[in-house]
């Protein structure tokens, strides 16, 4: 076990400058990764929709969050890429490496963006215009050929993460760096006309939240920050008032973000050189569990975490990871493995790791603000929905089906299989919400265990070997005595019915009447019959 | 040095411990549902192919796939066309991390097909159910799925499939349906005598399930509301049981010894 190092708990002063950031955003970087030449139509997949594109699909009219078949069918020519973050961590460290030679200290939000302090290597550069060319040229250059194919990269200096972050992406557009000058009053100018979209898109706002901000007709930032604070306060609690300090370019931590008590880490060293990622990843998980545990006990969730590992010849790696909305344990095992597989990429290591690290860089009070976003989604969910696109390549989109709810009186009718490729898997309240009407006539529960999607035939006869009939009005000619399915005939134990159904009566074309019995053989089976016009089937098995 | 350690000390390293321990089998294990802790105490153990057989054995997979459902882990099931989603959403299994493969009836699959949609399954889901229709998969390629299930840490849960060489093995053996009678009621529930044998289990473990109950859950033992007569022929059962569990572990020892 590691060790949960914890001294005294003083409450940090709350940080009050806005620090000046700079940050460098590729975009659509798991296109970059898959190699993707200048003019070549490739878009990135998970879970069927799009999460990166290149310039010339976005030219054909591909856009993030479309579906397989619509992009398809708007760019026949398009080359599908499976989303792979973990290969996407991996290619993202050259470009680390290549930026923190220049830059000291550098955090990973995520595979394709990076942020650092832009006041020390805008000293050393001679301004920050001078740092923004010069760092991203030099990503550019770590990179190669195939950023042609998204534009360029995008190098944003601003006031907070936020502005900083949007600047990067109109840097991308232009293809030139933006540079927003510093103080509160400039930052404000900057986001003003802005759509106030880019609080969900950048920020992390439930969009919910910003849904809400359109249907009050607040469509960009700068009306929102024109808003005294204490109104959105009081009308939408400690987010409004983020929002609103967001908007007029003020602190853009979440509330409640503090410095951990100095000292707190978790840390394994290894008395025997591990060589394999996969068993630090392992340690690696218990010790994430660890911190998260150390954190969420006192009501709080790290927000930006330093992974430090260290060879046995004391070859060192340290990145800092953050992510606003918190990084749960499953997040920070993803990260670690991120950054070691970078790591081993390099093929420079000399030696077995002996040392493992996680350190809180700042915390925040876990007020579950954000967690409808990011922490609905489990890893394994992540896992079943990257399975499920990889079986659809194997067996076929008409192969793999999800359920969805339909509704009906038989048991194969409640509910039905429809196409995995068709159905939002993250959404499934769409086809699993309960039927809009009550089926009358259903039977009651249990529901047989196995639903004969073809019904087998049946022969069902009286003590006497005639067929048994059901009558018109719902009368059984005899008691059930035996079934015949080919050659095999079974004595009836128990028996009851019949349960007649007669749906459709006023479409002759589709009318159908049927009865239904459960009959218990003397197997100890219990099969559901169904009786329609003089034949008898076998349509669903209690197994 | 004489080390002195109190009586709360140690009550505190026993919690520690305990809580280790749990964190630890909570890994490596995944969870089923109460009913079943008679029979599967510390849950389904990861990597482990669950045989499921006789009469009561589709909803026997169901009911050990219910548990790990419930707690968010995904079921993949392949080769069992006929999986009854009602039975199953009855049983604890939740339909929103329910996913089904199905081979085409017009060009039935080969072999090596099998063994890469069975590898993807394994690898992407954390509960894999395998029916009769992947009983044509040859042993080596099982062999192979089996081995992709331990490294990944899935679970396996078979009927009807014993190319796939289950390390736990699930019978129901007797059962018996109440509610049906001659031209009259409805099936209510199904009373089984469940027995778990396998490589790691020392001595058979029996338990009397109600597979499935009133509702189509499952339930242990004897059914909460039940008239007299279903009691006392629930209790006779369990004996039975017993006194079937007894003569095992003397036959094995006849084995043995």
């Amino acid at each position: 076990m590691g060790t949960v190092v914890e001294p005294g708990r003083g409450a940090a002063p709350h940080r009050s400058r806005v620090p000046r950031l700079g940050v460098l955003w590729c975009p659509h970087w798991p296109v970059v990764v898959a190699g993707a030449t200048a003019g070549e139509a490739v878009v990135a997949l998970h879970a069927n929709r799009v999460v990166a594109h290149s310039l010339a699909a976005a030219a054909e009219g591909v856009v993030v969050g479309m579906r397989r078949r619509e992009t398809q069918a708007r760019c026949p020519h398009v080359r599908l890429e499976l989303h792979q973050p973990e290969r996407d961590a991996r290619e993202w460290d050259r470009v680390v490496q290549a930026v923190a030679a220049d830059v000291p200290r550098l955090e990973l939000t995520e595979p394709g963006m990076l942020t650092f302090l832009a006041r020390g290597p805008a000293r050393y550069f001679g301004g920050e215009a001078a740092m923004a060319r010069r760092l991203a040229s030099v990503a550019g250059a770590a990179v190669g050929a195939s950023l042609a194919a998204v534009g360029a990269f995008g190098l944003g200096v601003a006031d907070g993460r936020f502005a900083a972050a949007i600047a990067a992406r109109h840097a991308a557009l232009e293809q030139a760096p933006v540079v927003v000058p510093a103080g509160v009053a400039a930052t404000r100018r900057f986001l003003e006309p802005l759509p106030v979209q880019l609080l969900a898109e950048v920020a992390g706002v439930p969009p919910e939240f910003v849904h809400l901000l359109h249907r009050l007709g607040l469509h960009q930032l700068g009306v929102v920050a024109a808003l005294p604070e204490v109104d959105l306060a009081a009308r939408f609690g400690p987010l409004g008032s983020f929002a609103h300090r967001l908007a007029s370019g003020g602190d853009d931590r979440l509330p409640g973000t503090q410095d951990p008590p100095s000292g707190l880490h978790v840390q394994r060293e290894f008395e025997e050189p591990v060589h394999h990622s996969d068993a630090l990843v392992f340690v690696a998980r218990q010790l994430a569990e660890e911190l998260a545990g150390a954190l969420a006990a006192d009501g709080r969730v790290c927000t930006r975490l330093v992974v430090q590992a260290e060879t046995e010849h004391g070859e060192r790696s340290e990145r800092v990871w953050c992510r606003s909305t918190g990084l749960a344990a499953a997040a920070m095992v993803e990260r670690v493995r991120w950054q070691l597989d970078g790591w081993a990429k390099e093929d420079t290591l000399t030696a077995g790791v002996v040392l493992l690290r996680l350190v809180p860089d700042e915390v925040r009070a876990d007020d579950g603000v954000q967690q409808g976003l990011w922490g609905g989604r489990t890893q394994a969910d992540e896992w079943a929905t990257r399975a499920v696109a990889r079986l659809v390549a194997l067996a076929g989109e008409q192969q793999v089906l999800v359920p969805a709810v339909q509704g009906g009186r038989h048991p194969g009718e409640s509910h039905r299989w429809v196409p995995a490729v068709t159905a939002d898997l993250a959404e499934p309240a769409e086809r699993l919400g309960a039927p809009a009407v009550p089926w009358p006539g259903r039977l009651p529960s249990p529901s047989p265990a196995v639903v004969h999607p073809e019904p087998r035939e049946v022969e069902v006869m009286d003590a006497t070997g005639r067929t048994v009939t059901v009558s018109g009005r719902g009368m059984v000619s005899a008691a059930p005595d035996r079934l015949r399915v080919g050659r095999d005939v079974q004595e009836v134990m128990a028996w009851a019915g019949p349960w007649p159904v007669d749906e459709r009566w006023w479409d002759a074309s589709r009318a159908r009447r049927v009865a239904r019995f459960q009959v218990l053989t003397a197997e100890g089976r219990l099969l559901l019959l169904a009786v329609e016009r003089g034949r008898w089937w076998v349509s669903a098995e209690y197994a | 040095m004489a080390r002195i350690v109190t009586a709360s000390q140690r009550a505190q390293l026993a919690a520690v411990q305990r809580q280790v321990e749990g964190v630890a089998a909570r890994e490596r294990t995944l969870p089923v549902v109460p009913a079943l802790g008679g029979l599967l105490p510390q849950g389904v153990q990861r990597g482990s192919v669950v045989g499921c057989a006789g009469p009561a054995a589709v909803s026997l997979a169901l009911a050990v796939m219910a548990g790990a459902s419930q707690a968010g882990a995904w079921v993949v099931a392949a080769g069992l066309p006929g999986l009854g989603l009602a039975a199953a959403e009855e049983m604890g299994v939740v339909a929103a991390r329910l996913v089904q493969v199905v081979e085409p009836a017009a060009e039935p699959w080969d072999d090596a097909r099998w063994g890469d949609v069975l590898a993807a399954m394994v690898d992407g889901f954390d509960m894999v159910l395998v029916g009769p229709g992947a009983q044509g998969v040859r042993p080596a390629t099982a062999r192979r799925v089996t081995a992709r299930l331990q490294a990944r840490g899935a679970v396996m849960v078979c009927v009807g499939a014993p190319a796939f060489g289950a390390d736990l093995l699930l019978g129901s053996e007797q059962h018996q349906w109440a509610g049906l009678g001659d031209g009259h009621g409805v099936a209510t529930s199904r009373r089984v005598a469940a027995v778990l044998e396998g490589r790691r289990v020392p001595r058979p473990r029996r338990a009397v399930l109600w597979l499935p109950a009133a509702g189509g859950q499952v339930r242990a033992g004897m059914p909460a509301a039940a008239d007299a007569a279903d009691v006392v022929a629930a209790a006779a059962a369990a004996e039975a049981a017993v006194a079937v569990a007894d003569v095992a572990t003397v036959v094995a020892l006849q084995r043995t010894g």
